[in-house]
């Protein structure tokens, strides 16, 4: 597992790909908080609803793509054929590339929230809670989608393939999802609606951590009055956990399902 | 002749003489019935209560002047007021009053007019200070605070009906129904009071004629509600945190002539909320860090709303009913999300400020639309939309400016815990980086 971690983890960080995401991650998340720094406080303003978004549509984006373009490359270019022949488990092997590759992610968002900090603290800005929460949830964003990501990259069966399923589910998540959710909202009955967010939170991990982010930040009465008992009980420590446990599945469940396709592969092959 | 003047000077050297006589001041003690001594006093009487517990609810018929050394409390043991007034030019101070009976009043002022309460404290009781008629009452500086049961079932911290000219000045209200509550209370004066916790921190109905200045009024359900009532000034008050989905920082309804000028309205849920609000003037405020700046209903017949300063709010109107007017015809608000230019350099900005909003349509047809507030997909539709969109406005400011009119006073605020928790993650991923380069 630890050859797996360490492969993965070198492939990964001498990209050139990742460190230029890096680069601009960083400088779209300085210029965001730099543009708006005369306010500091911790709840939800503009410039927390932009450095929200900012990872709300770069970050499952930009784990989608590494992701499976790395895990479908070594397949097309037959290295992950050569992994397999290592004496490791696949459960191992599927293990040691997820935290390789999570552990390359970390370090470019650490890079980008990092020099925002320092960019935001020479221009006179002041701490908030939220750039710690916003960090944590950002890295487990990119946990969640790295996952996804593993499960298209041995599922597709060239690059090309992966970047199309990973562009479409991006958009999916992240673009089309919430017109979906309101478009069946209008067609049925009032009652069904607080089930239907609540659902639609749990299907989707970008509702997940944005929905997770708004009220951890003590902020759901953005939400408006019709949620106003689910957001009471969001904000409390038991909602704050489910949240913790939901994301927990988003990232076991594709691991499994990868772990189960190289299994297969193996037995076809 | 003069005589007649002998006789004169003497009956009002006499009158003088017999009304010094009259103007005692008597200690009272604990132990002693408060009741009593108020009983046996004169009109002009100084009552000097000695520290310590005086039970049972108390009435003054009397002129007197009621003044407690530190650590006296009346407790009127939960039955009925606990301080009731019936007669003017009382005065009460320095004490603490406290449990009244369940929906009866901390001090009750019937139809008494030059009434002071100055400097008490009252705590546990239904109703703070409740004024029935009356003029020029003072209430100033006393700190009120009400039951810890939800707000629908405690009562308003000061209640003045159908008072004239009273002034409200430096209270602490917390914890109440409404802080103030103005009930066809005429040319009331409210000044520096700080109100937090309550329902609606200001309350006026058919209250007409006022001043509200320099107050306070922070994390209450709301901040000012102005009701079916005319010329009212609201100026330089902070009003921060109405944080509360049903909440805004001011609401004006069914009113005229209301004028809310230098204000500082920060981070409500909604800053300011026009419902029928006919000829106000809303001029001069920073509406800052708001969930929503201003919120309109119904029509709002001759209101302008001009030279005020609108920051980084996550959305700047919320238009509901008919447009509103952001200008005055000479000047018009300053908008930090405003994109052009002023290239003649008169302090105006060359296009107009257009208010047009895809998530106000979409939220006037599907409230639950709300859910998705800010969002990134609605937020990306929003930013596109506004390029090439040909819906009509909401509103428009055809003199937008391009320097805000008000300036929040910034204390420095450059964190050290910002720069430690940079440099943290910066080395970490350099260290990351270097050490995943050197692999192998």
């Amino acid at each position: 597992m630890k050859t797996a971690m360490k492969y993965q983890w070198m492939m990964m960080i001498r990209s050139k790909w990742l460190i230029s995401f890096g680069v601009l991650f960083t400088i779209l998340a300085a210029i965001l908080v730099g543009s708006s720094g005369n306010e500091s406080f911790s709840g939800f303003a503009r410039s927390t609803a932009a450095l929200l978004n900012l990872s709300l549509l770069l970050i499952p984006l930009v784990t989608l793509l590494t992701g499976s373009l790395f895990l479908s490359g070594e397949k097309e270019d037959g290295r992950l054929a050569l992994l397999l022949t290592y004496p490791i488990s696949t459960r191992a092997l599927i293990g040691g590339l997820y935290i390789g590759s999570f552990l390359s992610l970390l370090t470019v968002i650490s890079f980008g929230y990092g020099g925002a900090s320092i960019v935001l603290f020479l221009i006179g800005g002041g701490w908030s809670s939220f750039f710690f929460l916003s960090f944590f949830l950002t890295v487990l964003l990119a946990g969640i989608f790295l996952a996804i990501s593993m499960f298209i990259g041995l599922y597709t069966s060239n690059r090309l393939q992966a970047i199309g399923v990973s562009l479409l589910i991006w958009a999916f998540f992240v673009l089309f999802y919430e017109f979906f959710i309101v478009g069946i909202l209008s067609m049925v009955p009032k009652g069904w609606v607080l089930p239907l967010f609540a659902l639609s939170i749990i299907m989707n991990p970008v509702e997940l951590v944005r929905v997770w982010t708004i009220t951890a930040m003590k902020s759901g009465t953005i939400f408006g009055p019709q949620l106003y008992e689910w957001t009471k009980w969001a904000e409390s420590m038991n909602g704050q956990f489910v949240f913790f446990g939901v994301a927990c599945i988003w990232m076991v469940i594709p691991l499994i399902f990868a772990n189960f396709l190289i299994k297969r592969g193996n037995r076809d092959a | 002749m003069i005589r007649f003047f002998v006789v004169l000077a003497m009956i009002y050297f006499g009158l003088f003489v017999s009304h010094e006589a009259y103007a005692k001041t008597y200690e009272i003690m604990p132990n002693e019935s408060l009741q009593q001594a108020i009983d046996r006093a004169n009109d002009g009487d100084t009552l000097f209560m000695k520290k310590g517990i005086y039970k049972g609810a108390i009435h003054l018929d009397k002129s007197l002047h009621l003044v407690g050394e530190k650590g006296v409390i009346i407790d009127g043991e939960k039955k009925g007021n606990v301080v009731t007034i019936t007669a003017s030019n009382v005065t009460i101070e320095n004490v603490t009053i406290r449990g009244s009976g369940g929906k009866e009043a901390g001090i009750l002022l019937q139809n008494a007019s030059q009434v002071v309460v100055r400097n008490n404290r009252i705590e546990d009781v239904h109703y703070g200070v409740y004024v029935e008629k009356g003029e020029q009452t003072r209430l100033i500086d006393n700190h009120i605070s009400g039951r810890n049961v939800h707000f629908s079932k405690r009562g308003n911290g000061i209640h003045l009906f159908r008072t004239t000219k009273s002034e409200v000045n430096g209270n602490t209200i917390t914890n109440v129904q409404d802080g103030i509550y103005l009930d066809w209370a005429k040319k009331t004066t409210i000044t520096k009071n700080h109100i937090t916790s309550s329902r609606y921190a200001i309350h006026f109905m058919y209250a007409d004629g006022g001043e509200v200045t320099e107050n306070d009024l922070t994390e209450n359900i709301t901040g000012l509600m102005v009701m079916a009532t005319k010329n009212i000034n609201i100026i330089k008050n902070t009003i921060e945190k109405q944080l509360d989905y049903r909440g805004y920082g001011v609401l004006i309804y069914d009113s005229d002539a209301i004028v809310v000028s230098d204000n500082e309205l920060f981070y409500n849920s909604t800053a300011l909320s026009l419902q029928n609000a006919r000829n106000c003037v809303i001029q001069g405020n920073l509406i800052s860090a708001n969930h929503t700046a201003v919120h309109s209903l119904y029509e709002n017949k001759g209101t302008t709303i001009s030279e005020n300063a609108f920051l980084g709010n996550v959305t700047e109107t919320k238009i509901q009913g008919a447009p509103l007017h952001f200008d005055n015809g000479i000047k018009g608000n300053y908008w930090d999300t405003y994109r052009f230019y002023d290239l003649n350099g008169d302090g105006i900005g060359d296009s107009p400020h257009k208010i047009r909003s895809l998530y106000n349509r979409l939220l006037r047809q599907w409230p639950s639309v709300q859910f998705y507030f800010q969002s990134p997909a609605l937020a990306l539709l929003e930013t596109t939309e506004s390029f090439f969109t040909q819906a009509p406005a909401l509103g428009e400011d055809r003199f937008p400016l391009v320097s805000s009119p008000y300036v929040r006073q910034t204390e420095e605020k450059r964190s050290w815990g910002l720069f430690a928790f940079g440099s943290i993650l910066l080395t970490f991923s350099l260290w990351m980086f270097q050490y995943g380069r050197r692999m192998r």
